[in-house]
């Protein structure tokens, strides 16, 4: 299937942050299958993200540490907190592995998880950045051993004297099957399973067998001496886990609105059947033809991070400095490391209220101070001064709006620049510049 | 609202504006009048975790002084409510409230299996959710979506000081509005382009379900509210003294907004910095101090206006902490807690219920015997004429504070 270029900068904007106007022309014409292998191709060689300094903050789970040191560290862990978040906005804005970026924010999303060692929330995104593209499984098991993961939801002090079951319930609520899937029991059982998984002091796993509870449990019909592990190859079993995945990937790749129950069961097959296979589940989606389909095409809501890093990519703006674009990141409602809580970032509507609304519309414009227009305009030489409106909205929104309206509005007798800014301008506040 | 400050808002209206603005603010202005009651209430979230138990202290009970050796308030610091009980040094403000019968203090607010993280336990006091139950809406929100069914959403019904909307205000189909100067919303909208795309909007746009009608839907009520409080922001300004920090500002704000005739149904404030882990003394009673100072300013300026009898201010944290101070002369995250209810009219002004029973602990935790979600079931029910069902999915006690 050949893609036009709105269907390109659809693909671009799903999979990535959003590409130079350029670069979306150089490819118009060409198949899904050819782009979607380009994006898999550039993903290969990727880049780790690598701010933290590892034998200082591995430091700060010492026990032994004296008193003066630690209040310093933790107010450094502080600092590296946000300095961590900048860097990622500022990697994911920059990246070139945008597939591979985008599918470690979706995964950041879904094992949602915080901690205030920067290190192991760093540890952990590199994790999500090397598995994300591969098999769901390794993944699984990965973020069950993961030391930001097993501190998040209390597994460190899960006992067999006094068992804590919080990663038990969200491992099969959020992580793999979904409410209404598994009975308190199981839960219960679980959480006996994983007793004792916890990590050491150089933050790397260990089962703690003192406290790891062996006795004989049943769970989802399976009895035995089980252990985390276990758990976790049971879990694999149902194709439940498969369409719970499935399910979210598309709500957040395709459609929150409006899904298709019988694309979902035919994508959720196959993902079973190729043994959970991420990166063929998701180069199925981006080569069937409903995904280029107008219902789904700039029908989503961007989020925080996708606008921010959308406004980079489409304008070659420079990013903000850290302390503003920290503020950024609060004032849109999403700050990276930080989600709301263990089920993620509600993503859609949730996004806009009446002041991140009012605020998006009037950003654009303090993010647009020192841009260097001229540039910007020279990707349009080719266009004569009276289409610049619709070209320029055709690349800027993907929801198309009424051009003549933006026209009447524009003063044509300014130099070319000037007229391609306005029109920039006037464009990100129309409320379809939130979607993609 | 009295009749008088009613006709000098229409009065207002004419007399200040062009023909041109008018028709919005008018529709905002009928909206008013669609509400029987004027009576709203106003939160305050106390975030951090305050540590209630040296917020209202427990001054005869031995097991206090026991468990606290070194953060333990003594006798003579504590403002003695009655034999037993008395409030930090910090809050003579709210000790003034108490003895003019404007103050209800309910002990032992909580819920069951309660959560001990800052974030999930403000998501499960936010959303009036279970513990382990995961909800995407917050009650007020909820209360907005039961408000507005079926007309035009109004932002303003619901409206938190601050830049940024916390989950609580936002509901499914309507959200609130956040704002910490609220009048210079209108004057960064009027300046772009949003107003053209708005009216063009409304003579030839699609309105479905759609997530672009959404988009535009949202920008249309922003507009509109963002006037709408703009041209509020003339009526009243208020010269009492309140507290000259960010939360005393806060606090002039809402008063303002009030005392113009908003028809604002809630309102929303937060204050940080309770996480007392270290140090706890010192920095709890400015942080009560900051608290009790501008909410008896607060009571004050509503007083002379004739707006006190008709709101309700409900102070809450995400959780108490424990009873046992820790090694750094703080205290950690804890359970149940106490609430402030603040008002003219209250049933049972003093104290709502008795205090904490430290004698009989759950691992060193203070049991909850109220629900909070009885406290806004209450506040729901019996003030904003609202079936708590509705809002909280499930009925609870109504209780007899007001």
């Amino acid at each position: 299937m050949n893609l036009n270029q709105r269907q390109i900068q659809h693909l671009y904007l799903r999979t990535g942050f959003g590409m130079p106007y350029p670069y979306i022309m150089d490819r118009v014409g060409k198949s899904a299958e050819t782009l979607v292998d380009e994006l898999f191709s550039q993903s290969d060689k990727f880049e780790y993200l690598k701010v933290i300094e590892r034998k200082r903050f591995t430091y700060l789970n010492h026990s032994d540490l004296p008193k003066e040191y630690r209040a310093t560290l933790s107010r450094d862990s502080l600092i590296y907190r946000d300095v961590l978040r900048n860097a990622w906005v500022r990697k994911l804005a920059k990246t070139d592995t945008p597939l591979r970026e985008r599918m470690t924010l979706f995964w950041h999303g879904h094992f949602a998880s915080r901690d205030l060692n920067p290190l192991t929330m760093e540890d952990q995104n590199n994790m999500l950045r090397e598995k994300g593209l591969g098999n769901f499984r390794d993944l699984l098991f990965a973020i069950s051993k993961d030391p930001c993961m097993l501190r998040y939801l209390g597994n460190t002090l899960n006992r067999e004297k006094s068992p804590n079951e919080n990663f038990a319930r969200e491992l099969m609520e959020l992580f793999t099957l979904g409410r209404g899937h598994y009975t308190e029991q199981d839960v219960k059982n679980a959480a006996k399973a994983f007793t004792g998984w916890t990590f050491n002091s150089k933050l790397e796993f260990e089962i703690n067998s003192y406290v790891h509870d062996d006795s004989e449990k049943t769970f989802m019909g399976v009895t035995g001496n089980l252990g985390g592990e276990d758990i976790l190859n049971i879990i694999l079993e149902k194709k439940q886990t498969a369409n719970f995945i499935t399910r979210k990937v598309y709500k957040y790749f395709v459609n929150p609105e409006t899904i298709d129950e019988n694309v979902i069961s035919s994508l959720s097959d196959s993902f079973y059947k190729s043994g959970y296979d991420i990166g063929k589940l998701i180069k199925q989606i981006f080569t069937s033809p409903w995904f280029y389909d107008e219902k789904i095409i700039g029908q989503q809501i961007k989020s925080p991070i996708q606008f921010l890093t959308g406004m980079h990519n489409l304008f070659l703006i420079d990013m903000p400095d850290d302390k503003t674009l920290m503020g950024v990141q609060k004032d849109l409602g999403q700050i990276l490391f930080a989600p709301p809580n263990v089920s993620g970032w509600p993503e859609g509507r949730e996004w806009i209220d009446s002041s991140t609304l009012a605020y998006r519309a009037k950003l654009p414009t303090q993010l647009f101070s020192g841009m260097d227009w001229n540039n910007f305009a020279s990707r349009f030489r080719n266009v004569e001064k009276a289409d610049l409106p619709a070209v320029i909205a055709g690349y800027l929104l993907q929801s198309p709006i009424n051009v003549s309206l933006l026209s009447e509005d524009l003063n044509f007798k300014a130099s070319t620049t000037d007229l391609i800014r306005e029109i920039a301008i006037k464009l990100t506040q129309f409320p379809d510049f939130q979607l993609c | 609202m009295n009749r008088s400050r009613r006709d000098f808002l229409k009065h207002s209206v004419f007399a200040s504006t062009g023909t041109l603005m008018v028709p919005n603010f008018l529709k905002a202005f009928s909206a008013l009048e669609s509400f029987e009651s004027p009576k709203r209430i106003v939160i305050v979230q106390l975030s951090g975790g305050n540590d209630g138990l040296n917020t209202v202290v427990p001054f005869r009970n031995d097991l206090y002084y026991n468990l606290r050796p070194k953060i333990g308030l003594p006798k003579s610091k504590i403002l003695g409510l009655n034999d037993e009980m008395g409030l930090n040094p910090g809050l003579l403000g709210l000790k003034r409230l108490y003895d003019d019968g404007m103050l209800s203090i309910i002990n032992n607010v909580g819920y069951p299996n309660p959560e001990r993280s800052h974030f999930r336990a403000m998501d499960i006091w936010q959303t009036a959710s279970d513990s382990d139950e995961y909800l995407t809406t917050g009650w007020v929100g909820r209360f907005l979506d039961a408000t507005c069914e079926g007309v035009p959403a109004v932002p303003h019904y619901a409206m938190e000081i601050d830049y940024v909307l916390d989950m609580a205000l936002k509901g499914q189909d309507t959200k609130g509005i956040a704002a910490l100067v609220p009048h210079k919303l209108f004057l960064t909208l009027r300046d772009g382009y949003i107003g053209k795309i708005i009216e063009d909007y409304k003579k030839n746009g699609k309105k479905d379900a759609s997530n672009v009608s959404y988009l535009y839907k949202t920008m249309v009520e922003t507009y509109s509210s963002a006037e709408y409080l703009y041209r509020l922001s003339k009526i009243y300004k208020s010269n009492f003294p309140y507290p000259a920090t960010s939360f005393g500002r806060q606090l002039r704000t809402i008063s303002e907004l009030i005392n113009s005739g908003s028809v604002t149904k809630v309102y929303y404030v937060p204050l940080q910095g309770f996480d007392t882990h270290n140090g706890q003394q010192p920095r709890q009673e400015k942080l009560l101090k900051t608290l009790g100072d501008g909410l008896k300013v607060f009571v004050d300026d509503l007083k002379k206006n004739g707006t006190l009898d008709d709101t309700l201010v409900m102070t809450f944290s995400e959780f108490g902490r424990r009873v046992k101070e820790n090694a750094s002369a703080g205290t950690d995250h804890g359970t149940a807690n106490n609430i402030f209810v603040v008002g003219g009219k209250l049933r049972k002004p003093g104290f709502y219920n008795a205090g904490p029973d430290l004698a009989n602990l759950e691992n060193g935790d203070l049991k909850f015997s109220v629900d909070f979600r009885e406290v806004y079931a209450t506040m729901l029910n019996k003030w904003l004429g609202m079936d708590e069902e509705v809002v909280l999915g499930k009925s609870f006690t109504n209780l007899s504070f007001i």
